[in-house]
């Protein structure tokens, strides 16, 4: 069963009155499932765990890749059984891309090796692609499947949304850490000062700590307004995340868009924070 | 019809063959073109992605133009976006599992570049119209002075700009040349950073017999202790920097993640020849009850004793006294923030770390800022400048011309890299807990470089204007009328000396 394209009602603004009902569909990315409204279309994704950068591409995109990386390939390496892989040289960097197709995905990897550790790169590239389970509900999703490993300590993923007016833009990241993140998001000191210095205008809308899925965060609405610019605001919620816990990393949820597509914002905003959740581990 | 002839200015006086009594003659003097070449600082070039005319976006989101000083696309990209250490990088450097590369980033121009501008950061464009529409008086008579800028990927290697910019003289010579027809030197006037990239181009990559002068405001000669602060500790308040230098972070993480990973960082640091405001070459220092408890570089080699040392910033347990050296440049751990320390983990984060790879790196961009160092101002040699150089250096604001770390006995703090500041932790012998917090700019300069790099070329000998000292901060320099009215001055003297050099015997 895939996760991408089930879709539910929430009610965003809970308990505001005529408060307005935002369609969502539920994402799973990384540790963590989000309801993003239905409008939304997804313009970029990426998935790490242990360092490797992995993605479900389509089909047809490995032929395209390798036409396109040409003569920098330069081994072809034997990895598992339907694994296709290739290490390719980019400027001073060895990397690894392999892919294997699972059911109807084209499970991708990529990693970089220091010169002479070609093979560890292998070894754990290739635990990464065994490790994806198709249309399973746990994990470390990656999107139509999961990667039933870890948590690992080096765990990241990214994930943007546009469609929704003509500027509004969502980006959910998470990173893990070696000591919760304290300083990302958690002021606007940068944001004011920049403004002034800019000579434009700048202020805050909303400041305050928010729990989401229990996690104690900050949230963070601001505008700026810059010279001849149509001013912009700014919604960020951020979780410091828990040292060296791959199920804890920090999380930040950006919004962004000009102050005509404010509420559209607003509504998916309140839509999608409280529709976030963990997904299990296995 | 007039018979149509023309003569080179410096040819006048000679016999003109050809000038038949029977017929009316008419005779153009051609003026020689001497383009005037600005060369911005650090992060005054527009850069992107090659193979993309900067517009738009990648498959990851990330705009094909990574760097502008348009207050629109820093509010985007670095302001409103997730703008921490990873998000610097991934713009500037690559993906996770990419190092430096010299071809990562281009400079986001017209092709051809024409007269550059558009390369270039917009605040410097208010001195270059002032060049522009300078009256040159007398001079117009023989010379025309075109304006052109020349950006750079300010990201890599000094030398590999030079490189680029000893071929835009000769473009640029070229192309005055098909205008005037007469054309054979360029004055180059530089910007910060741009006074290494200049005196590259004309000392190490040939272009000297190219060159007629080059004019040098605020440049690091001999480097600047800033950019050791600005690693540490991130770019100082909004008080005292402008906007641009503040986007590069405002805390030690995000800076080390972009300088710490691309040559261009590095080369700004000092060398092996700095000398502080009080003209002493050891330029950190650790101070207990403000006394120095330790002096470096104690053997006038930083590369060896600051730069190479992995600073660990949190003494190990049970260590008493610890061995941290919380003093070294780079935290390793910084370099590239989504590949994190695999300790505490299991065998495949083991198997994922690379902070190595990470650690390697940076010394291979060291290696290239060490290199350039070494030929720009060689240890117990001359620092290399073009013959005809003048130089202005900034004054008047609080500058880092020494690293002071003030050790504090510590109850509480825990956080080695906050805002603007920068704190080692240690443990003595009887296992109490200090801190070494970094101290604020407190010497003399333009507010980034210490007066006595920017006057490290200064010699007597020099024609009028001569090198001057002028109250002006470092970023703005050239907006400031006593800075403009100097450069002025110093572009009629190099165009002078063209013309007595010309003249010469006659």
């Amino acid at each position: 069963m895939k996760w991408a394209g089930w879709c539910i009602l929430v009610a965003g603004l809970a308990g505001c009155a005529g408060a307005k009902k935002v369609e969502l569909k539920k994402e799973a990315i990384g540790r963590f499932r989000v309801g993003v409204p239905e409008a939304v279309k997804a313009a970029s994704r990426s998935q790490r765990i242990y360092g490797v950068r992995v993605e479900a591409a389509q089909l047809g995109a490995w032929a395209l890749r390798m036409a396109e990386l040409g003569e920098k390939v330069v081994s072809r390496p034997t990895m598992a059984s339907g694994v296709e892989a290739v290490w390719y040289r980019q400027a001073s960097d060895l990397i690894l891309e392999a892919r294997q197709v699972r059911g109807e995905t084209a499970v991708t990897i990529v990693r970089d090796a220091p010169e002479g550790k070609e093979a560890v790169a292998e070894r754990l590239s290739g635990d990464v692609l065994a490790a994806y389970v198709e249309g399973t509900a746990a994990g470390f999703c990656i999107g139509p499947g999961a990667i039933r490993m870890g948590p690992s300590l080096s765990e990241s993923v990214r994930m943007v949304w546009k469609g929704i007016g003509n500027s509004v833009r969502v980006e959910f990241s998470t990173q893990t850490v070696t000591s919760p993140d304290t300083k990302t998001f958690m002021d606007v000191d940068e944001e004011r000062g920049f403004a002034g210095l800019a000579g434009g205008s700048f202020a805050v809308l909303r400041e305050r700590n928010r729990t989401v899925a229990g996690m104690a965060g900050r949230e963070i609405w601001i505008t700026i307004g810059l010279p001849g610019k149509e001013p912009q605001v700014r919604f960020t919620w951020h979780f410091a995340g828990v040292g060296r816990e791959g199920t804890k990393p920090k999380i930040d949820i950006v919004g962004k868009s000009g102050t005509t597509d404010q509420a559209a914002l607003e509504a998916a905003w309140e839509a999608m924070l409280p529709s976030i959740e963990t997904v299990p581990v296995k | 019809m007039a018979k149509k002839h023309t003569v080179d200015w410096n040819k006048v006086d000679e016999f003109l063959a050809g000038l038949e009594t029977t017929e009316k003659h008419e005779i153009e003097v051609r003026r020689e073109a001497i383009p005037l070449v600005f060369v911005p600082g650090i992060m005054g070039t527009h850069l992107r992605r090659p193979g993309t005319d900067g517009k738009g976006e990648d498959a990851d989101e990330l705009p094909n133009l990574r760097w502008s000083t348009d207050t629109g696309w820093m509010l985007s990209n670095l302001i409103f976006a997730c703008s921490d250490g990873a998000r610097r990088r991934s713009l500037l450097v690559g993906t996770p599992d990419q190092s430096f590369d010299p071809n990562y980033l281009e400079v986001d121009e017209d092709s051809p570049p024409g007269d550059g501008f558009r390369g270039i950061m917009e605040d410097y464009h208010k001195f270059l119209k002032v060049l522009r529409e300078h009256d040159w008086g007398l001079l117009s008579k023989y010379f025309v002075l075109p304006v052109y800028a020349v950006g750079y990927n300010w990201s890599d290697d000094v030398k590999n700009a030079g490189t680029y910019l000893a071929k835009r003289i000769d473009a640029i010579i070229e192309e005055s040349r098909k205008v005037t027809g007469l054309c054979e030197k360029v004055i180059l006037i530089s910007h910060s950073m741009g006074g290494l990239v200049t005196r590259t181009a004309s000392e190490i990559s040939g272009a000297q017999g190219k060159v007629a002068g080059i004019i040098h405001g605020v440049q690091p000669v001999t480097g600047a202790p800033g950019a050791y602060w600005r690693m540490k500790a991130g770019f100082e308040g909004f008080n005292s920097l402008g906007l641009v230098q503040r986007a590069l972070g405002n805390d030690g993480p995000k800076v080390t993640a972009v300088l710490g990973n691309i040559p261009g960082g590095l080369q700004l640091m000092p060398n092996k020849v700095y000398q502080t405001t009080n003209q002493e070459s050891e330029w950190l220092t650790v101070t207990v009850d403000g006394n120095a408890v330790k002096k470096l570089p104690e053997n006038g080699d930083p590369y060896a004793e600051i730069y190479r040392i992995k600073a660990i910033v949190h003494p190990k347990k049970g260590e008493n006294p610890s061995q941290n050296i919380y003093w070294g440049l780079v935290d390793p751990e910084l370099l590239n923030p989504e590949k994190l320390s695999p300790e505490g983990g299991d065998a495949h984060d083991a198997m994922s770390s690379e902070l190595d790879k990470a650690w390697d790196m940076y010394l291979q961009n060291l290696k290239l800022a060490e290199t350039l160092h070494d030929e720009l101002c060689p240890k117990g040699g001359v620092p290399k400048q073009h013959p005809h150089t003048l130089t202005m250096t900034g004054i008047g604001h609080k500058s880092v011309s020494v690293i002071e770390m003030r050790v504090e006995s510590n109850w509480v703090r825990s956080e080695p890299y906050p805002n603007q500041g920068f704190r080692g932790f240690f443990t003595d012998a009887a296992g109490k807990d200090w801190q070494a917090v970094l101290q604020d700019p407190a010497e003399i300069g333009d507010g980034t470089v210490p007066w006595s790099s920017g006057a490290a070329l200064e010699t007597a000998e020099r024609p009028k204007p001569g090198d001057v000292r002028l109250e002006a901060e470092h970023q703005p320099a050239y907006e400031d009328k006593a800075v403009q009215a100097w450069a002025i001055e110093a572009v009629t003297a190099m165009v002078k000396q063209r013309y007595h050099e010309q003249r010469k015997g006659q």
